[in-house]
């Protein structure tokens, strides 16, 4: 994340940024099935707290 | 979530339900990185309407909050898709990936026919999610799959054939 702050060049940029991203995808992808629910149930908890008036 | 799995284990036990397996977001979040998903969607194995509507009053009767389509169980959306509303759903779920979730068993669609189920509905979301759940499936068992389960009115091949297209 660090690197992304120093690099100028746009296109070094989203190549680093898609790498970056793409490994937090793996890393996220490979949790167990329990904690990915954990996950989703505060995502889904959080969602429904902004919708309520 | 834990909890409508225990129920539905529990709805087997008493023989309301056949088998079940997870489809849908949920199914989606067992393969990928964890993605907003609201309902759970359930495919139940059953032959008839009748069964089906044995389901619903099985809830009816022990006081489950029904909205529309969804019942709520321990404060989670499920809805139930029967298995009679298409062969590939029945064959789905046949070949279900048995799971634990936190010590409670359960079943999740394969990759493929999880990909099949949603090239069936292709709504925007599905059609966002199969991109990333094609890199973990076997293609040629889901072109199997899907050329064993596409019609004019359904065409599933032709379908993930554009969604492949728009990928190039």
């Amino acid at each position: 994340m660090k690197k992304l702050l120093w690099i100028r060049d746009s296109e070094e940029f989203w190549k680093v940024f898609s790498e970056e991203r793409e490994a937090r995808r793996k890393q996220l992808r490979n949790l167990p099935f329990a904690k990915k629910i954990e996950i989703v149930e505060k995502m889904r908890a959080a969602q429904l707290k902004e919708k309520k008036p | 979530m834990i909890e409508a799995l225990r129920t539905l284990n529990q709805i087997k036990r008493t023989g309301v339900i056949k088998d079940y397996a997870i489809g849908g977001g949920y199914a989606a979040n067992y393969y990928l990185e964890p993605i907003l998903t609201y309902d759970l969607d359930i495919f139940v194995l059953m032959t008839t309407d009748r069964e089906y509507s044995a389901l619903y009053q099985y809830f009816r009767s022990r006081k489950y909050q029904i909205r529309n389509v969804y019942i709520d169980i321990g404060g989670m959306p499920v809805q139930f898709l029967p298995s009679f509303i298409s062969p590939l759903i029945d064959e789905a779920i046949r070949r279900a990936k048995r799971i634990r979730v936190k010590g409670t068993p359960s079943k999740v669609l394969t990759v493929e026919y999880l990909i099949a189920t949603l090239l069936m509905a292709l709504r925007p979301k599905d059609r966002m999610v199969i991109p990333y759940l094609l890199e973990q499936a076997d293609m040629p068992l889901l072109n199997e799959i899907l050329g064993r389960f596409s019609d004019e009115k359904t065409p599933l091949d032709k379908r993930l054939g554009r969604i492949l297209e728009s990928l190039q």
